[in-house]
């Protein structure tokens, strides 16, 4: 049977020993791992000759391993500043000059060790052995704390400007310097306080492997530092640690065995319990993530549809503004025609009033031509353009259509005619009405040369039809099927119909009709065939 | 006896053009052109310290306020609430004319739909006139 003191530096030194194999293995391209695996490697050195030379039976031997000793940390400590500047992520790796500066107290070290500066005397304790340190050695001690916080300096300017994986990482990192020193504080200076000196010489040991230990998993653990996959990691390694250390101390072949197939078992069993912890966590991460992912769309989406609001808000204030701003020149322009036509101002030349009619009626056209515009943009907006009434005359409409566009065919040489007897009431808005009807009879006559238009109605069940024939340039099939609608859908084409005028009447009283309930299409046998628009409304 | 009528408009070509017209028809205009002084003669008007209008025609857009706001006021009072109120304006709002038409004026005009010839009609028909 192995004494238990001796178990626990041979312990720390296979574990130490381990992870520096399975950081290497992890992934030796990686100048990190490298790095750790040297760390550990000589952290082991240590380990080891402080045991060898606690454990010595003769003076000689003792006074050897405690000279030797002192390599170890004068090596690690310098390796340790070093990976502190490129771990997590090498910011300013340091220059070959700097690495040699940051080795050249361990210089000092390595070729003074066996001198007696470095260890004056050796002897025996009960407990072990103990010695008298030399100047050397106090030296040494200086390096290595000065060497520990400047690694620990490094790590926490690294830990301020880093965020997400790799603030974890040294966070680990730091969890690894304050159990270290947690351990170190126990074991030589609170335990020996209560007289319990013995664990003095494996203390260190422990600090530095904890450290190591830390620094090993903030190495190699993915991103995955969830404190519910590393309690499992540190409940399986600790189980194992315990179930190893019962092969260690069983007392014969068979005990021995027994453990060796529990310890396998357990092995087995914690490397699927960490599988499965992490895979489970894994999961819960993507559907974080995802759900994250949702909330940021969603909120992309409001925002957009803020922006959306505003645009519309800005734009419908723009439109309303410039209509009102047009309005009001007009309007004085329509005054004081009308003034003047109706004598306010005196009696005035006829030839002087043919002007001022002409006058005004470019005024009323400029008028329809604005509230035209203002309704396009609403319907296109998707606004409620139109408000019905019940029992509504649509007569004056018709009476008011023939009269104005009379005027206008005489002018061209062709005639206009409406017929209108017997017209039902209907739900209407008239003044939008009126505009749709003057529109398409508008059209009619642009498009005709001789002969005219004639406007007549009849009712269909339950539907009032009103029917704009013309002797005009006729529609292609081509023109019947975007007359309404197709042009102002395609923006190029729309920007023509802005361009020359057409299509803007046609495609608003189509919006017109359509509001009422109602329906406008047209008809023709082909090129300079003539034309019929109909407009179906419904009667309620 | 001459028919009162209440213009409240701040567009001076407006003003003379209206002017114009109605005194040559023989109607006694009173002109306003600013929102508070409006309200100002509605509370007079209320406190019987000023002869009442027969018609009012309000437009909504005034330096100061909303026209909408001066209609509350004539509509809101018991004293005035009858008081013919013509809107007269260019600001074609489906909303502003909702919220008109609710406040029980007699007609939503878009001055450019509307010359002065039209604007006597409408009034003589509403005073009953000819």
């Amino acid at each position: 049977m192995v004494s238990s003191i001796l178990i626990l530096p041979i312990l720390t030194l296979i574990i130490i020993l381990f992870l520096a194999l399975v950081v290497f293995f992890a992934d030796p391209n990686k100048e990190t791992n490298r790095v750790f695996s040297l760390f550990a490697l000589w952290a082991g050195f240590w380990v080891f000759s402080v045991f060898m030379a606690d454990f010595s039976k003769n003076l000689d031997s003792v006074l050897f391993w405690s000279k030797i000793s002192i390599l170890g940390p004068a090596v690690f400590s310098p390796i340790l500043v070093y990976l502190s500047y490129i771990f997590p992520i090498e910011k300013n790796k340091p220059r070959n000059w700097q690495i040699f500066l940051l080795f050249l107290p361990t210089f000092t070290f390595i070729s003074s060790w066996f001198m007696d500066i470095n260890i004056k005397k050796v002897w025996f304790e009960p407990w072990g052995s103990n010695f008298t340190p030399g100047s050397l050695y106090y030296l040494l001690v200086f390096f290595i704390f000065s060497y520990f916080v400047l690694s620990f300096k490094n790590f926490y300017k690294s830990y301020k400007f880093l965020f997400g994986k790799e603030k974890k990482q040294i966070r680990f990192v730091f969890f690894g310097f304050f159990t270290g020193v947690i351990i170190g504080l126990t074991t030589n200076a609170i335990l020996p306080i209560f007289g319990y000196a013995q664990f003095s010489s494996v203390g260190p040991a422990f600090s530095v492997m904890s450290l190591a230990g830390f620094i090993a998993y903030s190495i190699t653990a993915n991103q995955l530092f969830n404190i519910k996959v590393i309690l499992t990691q540190v409940f399986v390694l600790i189980v194992s640690l315990i179930l190893l250390f019962q092969i260690i101390i069983a007392p014969s072949t068979g005990i021995i065995t027994l453990n060796i197939g529990i310890f396998i078992s357990f092995c087995l069993f914690g490397y699927y319990l960490v599988k499965s912890v992490i895979k489970e966590v894994k999961l819960r991460e993507q559907a974080e993530n995802l759900a994250k992912q949702e909330k940021e769309l969603k909120e992309k989406a409001e925002s957009l549809v803020h922006e959306f609001e505003r645009l519309d808000t800005a734009k419908n204030q723009f439109i309303m503004a410039t209509q009102h701003h047009l309005r009001t020149p007009l309007t004085s322009m329509i005054g004081y025609i009308d003034l003047l036509l109706s004598g306010s101002f005196g009696k005035i030349p006829l030839k002087i009033k043919g002007v001022l009619l002409k006058f005004q009626a470019s005024t009323s056209r400029l008028g329809r031509t604005i509230s035209e515009f203002l309704d396009i943009s609403q319907f296109q907006l998707g606004k409620e353009v139109v408000s019905l009434e019940p029992n509504v005359d649509i007569t004056p409409i018709l009476e008011e259509m023939e009269q104005e566009i009379s005027f206008e065919a005489k002018n061209k040489g062709i005639y206009f005619k409406v017929e209108k007897s017997n017209i039902p009431l209907i739900v209407a808005d008239s003044n939008k009405l009126k505009i749709a009807f003057f529109n398409i009879a508008d059209n009619a006559i642009k498009y005709t040369i001789k002969g005219g238009v004639s406007v007549s109605s009849k009712v269909l069940d339950n539907k009032l039809q009103i029917i704009f024939k013309d002797t005009g340039m006729g529609l292609t099939q081509e023109d019947k099927e975007s007359l309404f609608t197709k042009l102002f859908e395609r923006g190029a084409q729309a920007q023509k119909a802005f361009a020359t005028g057409r299509g803007i009447g046609l495609y608003l009283s189509y919006q017109i009709i359509k509001a009422h309930g109602g329906k406008l299409w047209a008809d023709s046998e082909g090129r300079n065939k003539g034309s019929i628009f109909y407009i179906d409304l419904p009667i309620k | 006896m001459e028919k009162k009528i209440l213009l409240i408009e701040d567009d001076f070509a407006i003003i003379d053009i209206y002017k114009t017209v109605l005194e040559t028809n023989g109607f006694d205009l009173e002109v306003i052109t600013w929102g508070e002084k409006a309200l100002e003669k509605i509370e007079k008007v209320k406190d019987r310290k000023e002869p009442k209008s027969d018609i009012v025609l309000l437009d909504l857009i005034l330096p100061d306020m909303n026209g909408i706001e001066i209609l509350r006021k004539i509509k809101g009072q018991e004293e005035t609430k009858d008081l013919p109120v013509f809107i007269l304006t260019n600001y074609d709002s489906k909303d502003l004319a909702k919220e008109a038409k609710s406040l029980n004026v007699e007609d939503f005009i878009l001055k450019t739909d509307c010359t002065p010839s039209e604007l006597i009609k409408l009034i003589k028909k509403k005073l009953k006139l000819d």
